[in-house]
């Protein structure tokens, strides 16, 4: 048809290609409540008015009331619930006969805890029995250590994409939480509130460098170290780069020793109590790992991480570059010299259908030429499948012979 | 819409699908299958030819003419196709709406005959239609949430997803001659609330009586020569 060109086979190629997405996510969108969602799924019975918790929080990047939010990561912690000699396996009181841990009421959520450390090996170590260790596998001249409170960040996959790029991860975090009490001192043994005060000092970058260098697969994937950037030799995590998480040795990011002091959710008449309070049991003595890991809800202690050691401030706390595979069709639409070259555009003639671009007198002598704004691709019922516009139009005359290169990314 | 970035020399075209491209891919059964190609020039004016001369002119569409993003409507996306035609010509034939003369008026449930046809006006001494460019079939699009073709119980077949549910339908050429081609087809005004009537319509007094009119248009494209004609329609509501 003088209207449509047929492709030859030759005409369709397929090529394969990567896009890469600079992340960045700012401190202030992880600290923030606004753009911190719960979901308050976890609610207890039993002692007072009780208690309700989430299993994980998702960090947007606004409002995540607004339609124009969207979710960056989940975050949630977990508790290594095989671990011999681990915190739930000093911390447990018993096992029922059908092997369910038990617990003091004070200990909050701790089967929880376990069981999305749990889910987590389950999907990225193939075992749900398994601990994270760091290294993930043994290797000469490094000491493999097990981690017995984890961080998990689970990012989107709006934001991952097809995997997370090697070498590009890093992580802006507070390693204490704040050690100025109520008169506004800096004081170590005593330092009031802390569990709501955001830590001022003493970041750290953990990061994922050199993990190129040696590229590790698991059954969750491709995973690498995360390290102290400081310290490279310090290993404090790993991230699985093909399912878009980040799992960090809470003992090993944060100063597991600090004393806490703080109001958190508990199983008591008032559905709370005081974390430190002097008088108390806790006085001087409840610290970050294992006392407020316990103690506290998952959404008591996503709230304090968030909240308190990423700052609040607007810079970044988190980046990382995304992969996108993309798989394209590359279609070349070819012109030869003597096609295209008259248009349908109602401009194209005048009120008698006079082609408008060969002057009077000069018919015989002058070429027709036309302009090329788009491409369509139709299939065999002159269906418009697909449409590419060029950047500027382009001229077509029987002097010219023109190739597009069309790409159909999927 | 907006308008493209011209100022990269970028020779690869990036293609977005249309509506019924992802439609097809949807179904997942081959029909998403690119066969061939077509090309337009929907946003060139080449009356700026007959005003600043064949050098001048070329120029300034080269330069000044913006291209506006691609649309993802098919019906939108590309109006005004490229031609081949092997032997040089001077006019083009042109599609005339013959009867009725100028727009089609209906009123709801009933039905008008049109024909059109496709000539070359021209006042040199060509009239006959260059056999490469002469239409046997034309594609007729139509809104189907006013109009039907052929019959009241035609389906309308393959809708688009836009707001008027534009339908196509072949219409095929009766009077094949050297120098026209003449098609007919029976226009339908389907049945249609008031509430209809009032959303799409306008209130028009006629003989002391408030009614409403919905006007509206078809388009008729030569499948060969990709020449078209937009024909007004109005329906009255009684």
């Amino acid at each position: 048809m003088a209207t449509f060109r047929e492709l030859a086979s030759t005409d369709k190629k397929t090529a394969k290609s990567f896009l890469n997405q600079l992340i960045d996510v700012l401190q202030e969108d992880i600290s923030g409540s606004t753009s911190r969602r719960k979901y308050q799924h976890f609610v207890t019975g039993g002692v007072g008015p009780g208690v309700t918790s989430s299993l994980f929080q998702t960090v947007y990047d606004q409002d995540f009331t607004l339609q124009t939010a969207n979710p960056i990561f989940d975050v949630t912690i977990g508790l290594a619930p095989d671990y011999n000699g681990g915190i739930l396996d000093t911390w447990k009181t018993g096992t029922d006969a059908t092997g369910k841990l038990l617990f003091a009421s004070s200990s909050l959520m701790a089967r929880e805890k376990g069981e999305i450390y749990r889910q987590f090996a389950q999907t990225l170590l193939g075992d749900g029995t398994a601990e994270f260790k760091i290294p993930l596998e043994s290797q000469n001249g490094v000491t493999q250590t097990t981690v017995d409170a984890a961080l998990f960040i689970a990012f989107k996959r709006l934001f991952s994409r097809d995997q997370i790029k090697r070498e590009t991860f890093a992580m802006r975090f507070y390693q204490t939480a704040s050690f100025i009490n109520a008169n506004g001192s800096y004081v170590t043994t005593d330092p009031g509130t802390n569990l709501n005060k955001t830590t001022l000092s003493g970041s750290t970058i953990y990061t994922d460098i050199n993990s190129a260098d040696q590229r590790f697969v698991t059954y969750g994937g491709q995973y690498g170290t995360i390290v102290d950037s400081s310290d490279t030799s310090r290993q404090v995590g790993l991230m699985f780069y093909d399912a878009g998480v980040a799992m960090f040795d809470l003992a090993k990011i944060t100063s597991g020793s600090q004393l806490m002091s703080g109001t958190i959710d508990a199983m008591s008449p008032t559905g709370q109590q005081v974390l430190g309070a002097v008088g108390t049991q806790t006085a001087g003595v409840s610290k970050f790992i294992p006392d407020f890991i316990m103690s506290g809800s998952i959404d008591n202690i996503v709230d304090h991480i968030c909240a308190t050691r990423f700052q609040s401030g607007s810079l970044t706390a988190i980046t990382f570059q995304n992969i996108t595979n993309i798989n394209s069709t590359l279609i070349y639409c070819r012109t030869p010299a003597d096609e295209f070259n008259y248009s349908s555009n109602p401009t194209f003639v005048d009120q008698n259908k006079r082609i408008v671009v060969i002057d009077e007198g000069q018919e015989g002598v002058q070429d027709t030429f036309t302009y090329i704004t788009t491409v369509g691709l139709y299939d065999s019922n002159n269906n418009l499948l697909a449409v590419a516009k060029l950047s500027r139009p382009v001229e077509k005359s029987p002097e010219r012979d023109l190739t597009f290169r069309v790409r159909l990314d999927f | 819409m907006g308008w493209l970035d011209n100022s990269t020399n970028n020779i690869i075209l990036d293609a977005v699908l249309t509506d019924f491209g992802r439609e097809a891919l949807a179904r997942n059964n081959g029909s998403f299958n690119i066969i061939k190609f077509s090309l337009g020039d929907d946003e060139v004016n080449y009356g700026i030819i007959t005003k600043y001369g064949r050098t001048i002119g070329r120029e300034k569409i080269e330069k000044n003419t913006p291209v506006f993003e691609a649309l993802t409507n098919q019906n939108l996306a590309l109006k005004h196709k490229l031609i081949s035609i092997p032997t040089p010509l001077v006019y083009l034939p042109q599609l005339v709406l013959t009867s009725p003369s100028t727009s089609v008026s209906l009123t709801q449930g009933k039905n008008a005959s049109v024909v059109v046809t496709e000539s070359i006006t021209s006042s040199d001494s060509a009239t006959e239609l260059d056999a490469n460019i002469a239409d046997s079939n034309f594609d007729l699009y139509y809104p189907s949430l006013f109009l039907r073709v052929g019959s009241l119980n035609n389906a309308p077949g393959q809708v688009a997803q836009d707001a008027l549910r534009t339908a196509q339908t072949v219409v095929t050429a009766g009077n094949l001659t050297s120098t026209s081609r003449t098609t007919s087809f029976v226009l339908f005004a389907n049945s249609m609330s008031s509430n209809t009537f009032s959303t799409y319509g306008r209130q028009v007094t006629s003989s002391g009586v408030t009614t409403y009119q919905i006007s509206t248009s078809i388009k008729i494209v030569g499948q060969n020569s990709g020449l078209t004609l937009s024909i007004p329609v109005t329906i009255s509501q009684s």
